[in-house]
Formats: structure tokens, sequence, C-alpha cells
């Protein structure tokens, strides 16, 4: 083959240009040397082809050589150090940053908005967990407080009995309190009984309602423990001073609002139930979330009743099981009695932090705190948080697909994948800064109401703490960044190559499925918290519609009409119209009281799970309690009767094998352990009648023993029953206030209905209630847009391939079908995962309540249907206005 | 041959030098160079290339492509008048060490030597 130049040239030519830094430039002056060359050699005689070769040896003897020397001509500014190129390239960031958010206002708005939402939610679970488990913390060196509790029978008592139980003297009070603060590792102990029937306090005229008075005989020793910080007035003369009283802030406003300056009030005279004491001091009010709660203090010297909540602050380094054990050697010397009763279990110490969290003790001053509700709320916080960072990811990811020739560019023009990580990360970072004010602002907004709803008041501690600012700054910070690692990794990893080819997003080879997987994560979530949420509606249904066996619907108890009135007070209740029937007795919705033990004359097992009513046979009627079947109990009414429920005759009728209908006469002894005087043991009762079970307690209880004690008339309790035509509710509720103000009793009438009594059994339930749902109808919302938002995007893309399809005879029928069937495994896996663990944690939940719900698989299949449904019905119409578009048109285009 | 230090060394006075005869490019300037050392110094395409961009982008020469008659075009280099004030310093220094190679050599050189 004949040697042609130009060939070897353009050859050689072709060659060079693909080694890296040689432009063009360079090459063309290369070439014309290489020619000076070759002509110089043919000049010479030297034949073409020889002369090519020779030039070409001499030219290049090392083409590797040039281009590094080409490279350090090309780099000979100086370097610049990583920092500085980065804020150099700051204003460069923002100013993409804003381009891109000003270019796509909506898809923009829903991403941010997401987060913003999503955020916030977190942000109040998160101060309502930390409310909930720092009770009581804001008392100094709470962690060495300890309140003492009494196990009797099977029960755990919040508070220790006198030794002589009412008829106890003041000395034999304060000695008790005293042998308790000489035990070994004791600084200090305070006894105190807090009254919680409203109670009036007068100043001169004025008259308002203290709703919880806590009155102490061992002064010293209660400012000793909870260090109540002092407005006015001086904790040396509340210890000093005989009928001292603390007034806190709240309750001084409102009593003296005269006066601005509480150390004015030291000195002045207020009554309380009648009886005078002097200000001497001014307390601020103890926050929330703190067991105790009082509105004064009031300094006696005998606590009037029959037992005392009791504290102890230990020394610094004592440990709490010693003193625990010195507590019940010496329970001889503390509590005389208990030592030979047979009932009683020992002494125990419980940390004051605890108290909120424990919920089996008795008497307790407040609701404890549900911890499984805790756990709740943060799993649904940790789902909220979830889904905001998946949606934000998914969507970043999609929005971001069109930025694929932004980056191909900037990676041409020298960018390294580093630096277009740095650039996602960056715009992650300025959104966290935007977003953060408009967070918190929600949260501040929202956190009243959601407080209110939840029955506590959560402080607002971001705007109250530096510390919980910046965390709150760093938690956002983090999420930001979290959100933004996943688009950041995606675009910047790609090959140059890859970015400038048609959309590789949205290519189907996608080797690694993040975004499916996420997408099911999703899912899983949502089905799970759909699922938990109709199962938690359920059982709160079945709970609040279940019948507790007796009237509920149109009752009201009237309390604190002084004894001597109760008669004529009832005679002129029967006058208002409305009023269809009055008695006297306990009120039927309770928290769990004191069991009494019992057996039937003559049987052998002891049981130890009784409560007992007292009332008069009006109440009895009032509550509509009936006998078994139905049944009549009474014909005539006998001075006094005993009634027993069918729950308790079952249990004998069981044990001692005789059948329910005989059990009528027999005798039940009430505290068989307990020893008389002349020698037998227990109080025996005669059995008059069996009535039909009522739940006394939550359904989460089962029924145990119920006793009635019937009489004609009743001198135990002191609260009236009235039934009434639920139509005229407010007339009836006034005429009661105007004839209790004729009373002109000491104290202020308190009004119930025991249909809102019935519905407080299961304000946790609620709670729960109103978590999950307004929590998932939230989650769901956010899904749903952040997945509407992302389809659209994609179908975006997608655009010319639907134009194809469009073309080549797809109806709209198949474009969606196409578009959606990815949806159905994701939606199956999810309702699996969601399913699974929403059953698992139902479960758990429901295992505490005797009356309960059957989990059926219909929750986790309709919550599925769900979401499957209203996910085709977004793809669907989105991907049905895409197909809108006329074909030509789209596929004309080159985007 | 020359040591490479001393081809590094030598080479941005040398075209300094040449360039100040007039314009020229870039394989004139390598077979001047081996022409005017008589084959001590041979340079090669990829020292002087990059070598003439880099002195281009300091400002000591400025370059422009020429069309010749045959169609072919060649890319000339010439001094501009910084390239000049450079070389004038380059001569005087390149000036002192050649006489100060010149006496030593010479053998009538005044050391203090021992």
């Amino acid at each position: 083959m004949k040697f042609n130049l130009e060939v070897a040239v353009t050859e050689w030519r072709r060659k060079m240009r693909s080694r890296p830094g040689i432009e063009p430039g360079h090459l063309l002056e290369i070439e014309e040397n290489l020619r000076d060359r070759i002509d110089d050699y043919v000049g010479q005689g030297m034949p073409e082809k020889e002369a090519f070769d020779k030039a070409v040896g001499k030219t290049l003897a090392d083409p590797d050589e040039l281009s590094d020397e080409f490279f350090l001509a090309g780099r000979a500014r100086q370097k610049i150090s990583r920092q500085a190129q980065f804020i150099a390239m700051a204003p460069n960031y923002m100013k993409l940053v804003l381009r891109n958010f000003i270019r796509r206002p909506v898809f923009t708005a829903i991403h941010v908005l997401g987060l913003i939402v999503g955020l916030s939610c977190t942000g109040i679970i998160g101060l309502y967990l930390h409310h909930e488990l720092t009770y009581d913390r804001f008392i100094e060196s709470a962690d060495r407080i300890y309140r003492l509790g009494m196990n009797f029978r099977d029960q755990q008592y919040s508070l220790l009995p006198f030794d002589h139980y009412m008829e106890s003297s003041a000395r034999e009070q304060s000695a008790q309190a005293e042998a308790i603060a000489n035990l070994p590792g004791v600084e200090a102990a305070g006894q105190f009984y807090m009254d919680t029937d409203p109670v009036y306090l007068r100043n001169n005229d004025r008259r308002i309602t203290s709703e919880a008075s806590l009155y102490t005989n061992t002064p010293s020793g209660f400012h000793n423990i909870f260090q109540l910080d002092f407005l006015a007035g001086a904790p040396e003369n509340f210890v000093r001073e005989r009928e001292a009283v603390l007034l806190t802030d709240r309750i001084a406003d409102q009593l003296f609002q005269e006066v601005d300056d509480y150390s004015e009030l030291i000195g002045r005279a207020i009554l309380i139930r009648e009886r005078a004491f002097v200000v001497q001091g001014v307390v601020r009010d103890l926050p929330d979330n703190s067991h105790l709660s009082f509105d004064l203090v009031a300094r006696v010297d005998r606590l009037e009743t029959w037992g005392a909540r009791t504290y102890v602050k230990l020394t610094e380094g004592t440990e709490m099981s010693n003193t625990e054990r010195a507590l019940n050697d010496q329970i001889g010397a503390i509590i005389p009695s208990l030592e030979r009763d047979e009932l009683f279990g020992g002494l125990y110490m419980l940390p004051l932090t605890s108290i909120h969290l424990t919920d089996d003790q008795l008497y307790e001053l407040r609701t404890a705190g549900n911890t499984r509700l805790l756990w709740a709320f943060g799993l649904v916080g940790l789902v909220v948080l979830l889904v905001t960072l998946t949606n934000y990811a998914n969507l970043a990811v999609a929005m971001n697909a069109h930025r694929d020739r932004e980056i191909g560019m900037r990676k041409v023009l020298g960018a390294r994948s580093r630096q277009i990580s740095v650039q996602f990360l960056f715009e992650s970072l300025v959104l966290a800064v935007l977003i953060f004010p408009l967070v918190l602002l929600i949260i501040d907004l929202i956190l009243p109401s959601f407080g209110n709803i939840l029955g506590v008041d959560i402080q607002n501690l971001f705007f109250q703490q530096w510390s919980f600012a910046l965390l709150a700054l760093t938690i956002t910070f983090m999420i930001c960044l979290l959100a933004g690692i996943y688009p950041a990794w995606f675009l910047s990893s790609k090959p140059i190559g890859k970015l400038f080819s048609k959309s590789s997003f949205i290519s189907p080879d996608t080797s690694f499925p993040v975004r499916k997987v996420l997408i099911a994560v999703q899912l899983a979530m949502l089905i799970g918290l759909i699922s938990t949420t109709i199962l938690v509606h359920s059982q709160l249904e079945h709970l609040q519609n279940g019948d507790p066996g007796f009237q509920a619907e149109g009752v009201m108890y009237v309390s604190n009409v002084p004894l001597d009135d109760i008669p004529a007070f009832r005679s002129a209740l029967a006058t208002v119209p409305g009023i269809e029937k009055t008695g006297v007795g306990n009120p039927l919705v309770n928290e769990p009281f004191n069991q009494l033990t019992w057996k039937i004359e003559g049987g052998n097992t002891i049981f130890n799970d009784s409560y007992t009513l007292y009332m008069d046979y009006d109440a009895l009627e009032t509550y509509g309690i009936t006998g078994v079947r139905d049944s009549v109990l009474f014909t005539d009414y006998p001075e006094n009767a005993f009634l027993i429920n069918q729950s308790a005759a079952e249990k004998i009728s069981r044990t001692e094998d005789v059948p329910m209908e005989d059990l009528v006469g027999r005798t039940l002894i009430m505290e068989p352990e307990f020893e008389r005087e002349d020698g037998s043991f227990g109080v025996p009762v005669t059995i008059d009648g069996i009535f039909r079970d009522i739940h006394l307690f939550s359904f989460r209880y089962s029924v145990e023993s119920y006793f009635i004690q019937l009489s004609k008339t009743q001198t135990w309790v002191s609260n009236i029953v009235v039934r009434y035509d639920p139509r005229s509710t407010g007339e009836v509720m006034a005429a009661v206030e105007e004839l209790y103000e004729r009373l002109d009793a000491e104290e202020p009438v308190l009004i119930e209905f025991q249909e809102e009594l019935l519905r407080e059994r299961y304000s946790s339930e609620e709670s729960l209630q109103f978590l999950t749902r307004s929590l998932s109808i939230l989650t769901v919302a956010l899904a749903l847009i952040g997945l509407l938002a992302f389809t659209a995007f994609l179908t975006g893309l997608k655009q010319k391939e639907i134009g194809i399809r469009k073309v080549l005879g797809a109806g709209y029928s198949d474009l969606v079908r196409r578009f959606t069937s990815e949806y159905f495994v994701l939606t199956g896996i999810g309702m699996l995962a969601g399913g699974l663990a929403s059953f698992y944690l139902v479960g758990e939940w429901l295992g505490e309540y005797a009356y309960r719900i059957d989990i059926t698989p219909w929750p986790f299949l309709g919550a599925g249907l769900l979401v499957l449904v209203m996910i085709i019905l977004m793809v669907g119409l989105v991907t049905l206005h895409a197909s809108r578009r006329n074909p030509a048109e789209v596929i004309r285009s080159d985007q | 041959m020359a040591s490479k230090t001393l081809v590094a060394a030598s080479s941005k006075p040398m075209v300094l030098s040449i360039l100040s005869h007039g314009k020229s490019y870039g394989y004139q300037i390598i077979k001047n160079v081996e022409s005017i050392t008589g084959g001590e110094l041979e340079w090669t395409d990829a020292m002087l290339y990059p070598l003439l961009h880099r002195m281009e982008k300091e400002g000591l020469i400025s370059s422009e492509w020429v069309v010749l008659e045959n169609g072919r075009k060649r890319k000339y280099y010439s001094l501009t008048p910084e390239g000049k004030k450079v070389r004038a310093e380059e001569q005087q220094q390149w000036a002192r060490v050649n006489q100060a190679f010149t006496q030593l050599w010479s053998g009538n050189a005044k050391l203090e030597i021992g």
C-alpha cells in the first residue's frame, strides 16, 4: 500500500487528541512543527514514510511527558485551600439555591412544607416526652428524696397510716415523723395531708375557691425537702409561727387583687374553712410537671386524716436500701399498731422522680403517667420523622433529576464530585437555617392546644432555654443534612457521560433500588399507623360504648352539702322540675380504693378483692341497680341490708360448691383476720341479695367482688345522687346551685356528671386515640403529597415516553396501569411489614385490658387497600394529566 | 550533552535571547538552538511548547498565527516590552557568571587560597 502522508498525519492527530491535557490549540502548533520537520527530512532526500516516522519520534519522544508539562503550565496559578474555595463558591451555591427555589415554587413549597411540618411534629412530641420524663426533677436534690409507702393486703398505699388512724393525737402524729427523721441516713422527714375538696378562702369580703389545700404538721421537714421558692416572706417564719400559711402566687393574685407587692401580704389574716391563718409567705406556683399541686400550704399541729403523705430526704451518699431496712426494723417505734397487723406487708421507699410513672399506688395525688403511652408517642414521633426524611430525600432526588445537565456542565468545567456533594449539602444547610424559625414558631403556636387536649401544660423550652434552642438547631441541621445526603450522593456519584445521556434517573435499570426501598418503608409506616389508628379507635369505642351496668345518662352528684342539711336539701331538690329522683351514696365512678378481705362463714378460702359501697335504697334505685337477671331485689325495705354482686356469688358457689340461689341468708365474714374483743374473728354480715354485675372501674379491669351496704338513712357518705331529665340539664344545674347558695354553707358545692366521669375513665386511651388519629392523618397527608409531587415529577420526565407509547397506540388505562404497577408490589410489602408491627404493638397494648376487641385481619387489609386506592388515584390522575398532552409536541422537543 | 538542570535553567533566557533577534516559531527555535550550540543542546517539543505557553502567560512573549502562502499555519512568537526587560536582566546575570568562569579558567585569577 502506498504511504499517504495526509492520512498518516490525520491518524497521528486523532491519537494525540485522546491524550488528556493537550488542547486543540497546542496540538495544531505541534502538528505544524511535525510538518516542518518532515519537509526538512524530505528535502534531505528521505522517503516520505521514513521522514514521517523519524519526525514523529523526534517531535514527541514522550507524549506523556508533554501532557504532564502542559498540565503544569495550565495550573501555573497558586493553589487555593479548600476552605477558601468553599467561601469563594458560597455566593454561587447560594445563587443556585435561590434559582432552584424560584424556578419550581410549587414543588419546592411542598418539599419544604413537608420538612417543616415533620420537624414541628417531632419537636412537639419531644417536648411532651421531656415534660413527662422530668416530673419533679425541678426540686433540689430530687434524687435524694423518697416517698414512703405501705404494702397492705394486696395493695400499695401512697401514704402511711397513723397509729390510731383518725383518732391519733397531734403528739402521736409528730412522734411518727420524728421517729422517721431519726433513722440513720435521713436528713429530713415531712408529713402532709392534701385536701382536694373545694374550700372557700376568705380575705375580708372576698371569697375564692381553693381546689387543693396542703396541710403540714412538720413545716421544717417539709421546707427542707421541697425547697419552695419564696417570692415574699421567709421560710424561718413559716417554720416558727403557728397558724402560718403560704399562698402560691396564683392564688395570692386572686385573693388580693389590689396588692401588687407580695411583701405587703405578710402578716395578713385569711380564713380557710372558717379558720384563721396568717400569711407568712408567697411562693412560686409549682410547674405542671410535678406530682404535687396545691394552692396553699397551711401549718397545723394535727392533721385531720387517718394517715399522711410522708417524704424523706436522705443525706448524700446514703444507700436507699439501708434506710428502707431500718424503716421496717423499727416499725414498732414508728407505727406500733402495724407491727401486729397480719395484713401489713412492710414499708417501702419510692423515689420522688419515679412517682409520676408508677401507676399502682393507691390514693395517688395525681393520675399517674402511662409509660406505654410515652413509648407510643416516641414511636409515632420516630415514624413521622422517618416519613419526613424519606419524603424529603425522594423528592429531592426527583426534583434535582432536572439538574443532570447542570451537574454535568460543572463536572466538565472541573468540579469534583466532592464539590457537587458540598453544593447539595450546602443547600440542605441553607434550608435548615431558613426553616428553623418557622418550625419554632409553629411549635409555639400549636403547643398550647396540644397540651390542652392531653391535659398538661407543656412549656416551650426552645424559647426558654438556650441549650434547648441550640439542641433544636443542631437537630434541624442534622435532619436537613441527613435528608440531603442521599440526593447529594446520588447525583454527584454519576459519571459525566451518564449525566448527559437521556434522563438516566428514570431509566429502569438503576441497579440499587434505594428509592424503592424508601417508598416501601414509607408505605409500611403508613399502613402500620393507619391500622393502629383503626384498632385503637375500635377499642376506645368498645370501652366507651360498653354498658357499665348502671344508669349513667342523666345522673349527677352533688357533694359538699353539710350532713345535717341533707334531708332538707333533698326535699327541696324533689320540687325542682326536671329532677326525677335523689338518693345518698358513694359515687359509682372512682379510682380503685381500699379493698377488704372476706370469706363465707364456714368456708376456707379468704378473698382479698372486695370493694364495699354505701348507699340508701333511693340511691340504689337512682343508679338502676337490679338483681341478677333483672329480678326485683326488695319488696319490703329493712333498716339495713347487705348485697353482694354476681361475681362474688359465683366465686363462693365455685369454691364452696353451693348453688348461687342458696347464698341469700348465708353469713359473710368481713376482715376474717381481725380479732374482736370477744375472741371471735371478723365482722359478720348476712347476705340479703345478689345484684347484677356493675363495672365500678374502667373496662381495663375485670369485675371483682363488690358489696353494697344499704340503709334507710345513710350516714357514712354525703354525696347526693340526682337523676334528672337530660333535656333540662342547664335548668337543673342552676336550680341546684341556687338551692345550695340558700344553705349558706361554709364550703362551695361540687357538681359532677356521671357521663363525664365515665369518659374520664378513658382519658389515657383518648390521648392515644388523639395521637394516632391526628398523626396518622398528618403522616398520610405528608406521604401522599410527597408521593404526588414525586410522581408528577417522574411523569414530567417521562413525557416523551408517554408520548411515544400513545403514538404506538397505548390507551390511558394502559399508561395508568404501567405507572402504578410497581406500587402494587410495594404496597404489599408495606402491608406485611407495617401490619405485623402494628399487630404486635396493638396486641401488647390490648393485653392490658380485661375487656378488649378481637384483632381481625380487616384493619390491616383495609389500611393497605386505602393506601393503595389513594396511590392509584393519585398516580392515575397525574399520569392522565400528563398523557393529555399532544404527543406530537412532546416528542418534538428535545428535553 | 548538557545536563538536564542546565537545560532547564538556560531554556528561558535562551528563548528570550533568540526572540530578541526577531520573531520566530517553535520548530525554528529548536533548530536555532541546535545549530548555535553545535548540537550540544537538543530541545524536545515536550519541553519547548509548554515553556512557550508559560512564558506567554507570564507576559514575556506574545504570539500570533500567520497563514503561509501554501495555506499552512504557523504560530510566531515575539518579545513583549516586559520580555525585553527580563532578557536584559538575564543577559547581565549570565554575563556575570560567564565572566567569573572566564577569569577562573584563564589562569591569572587572583584568588586567596589556603
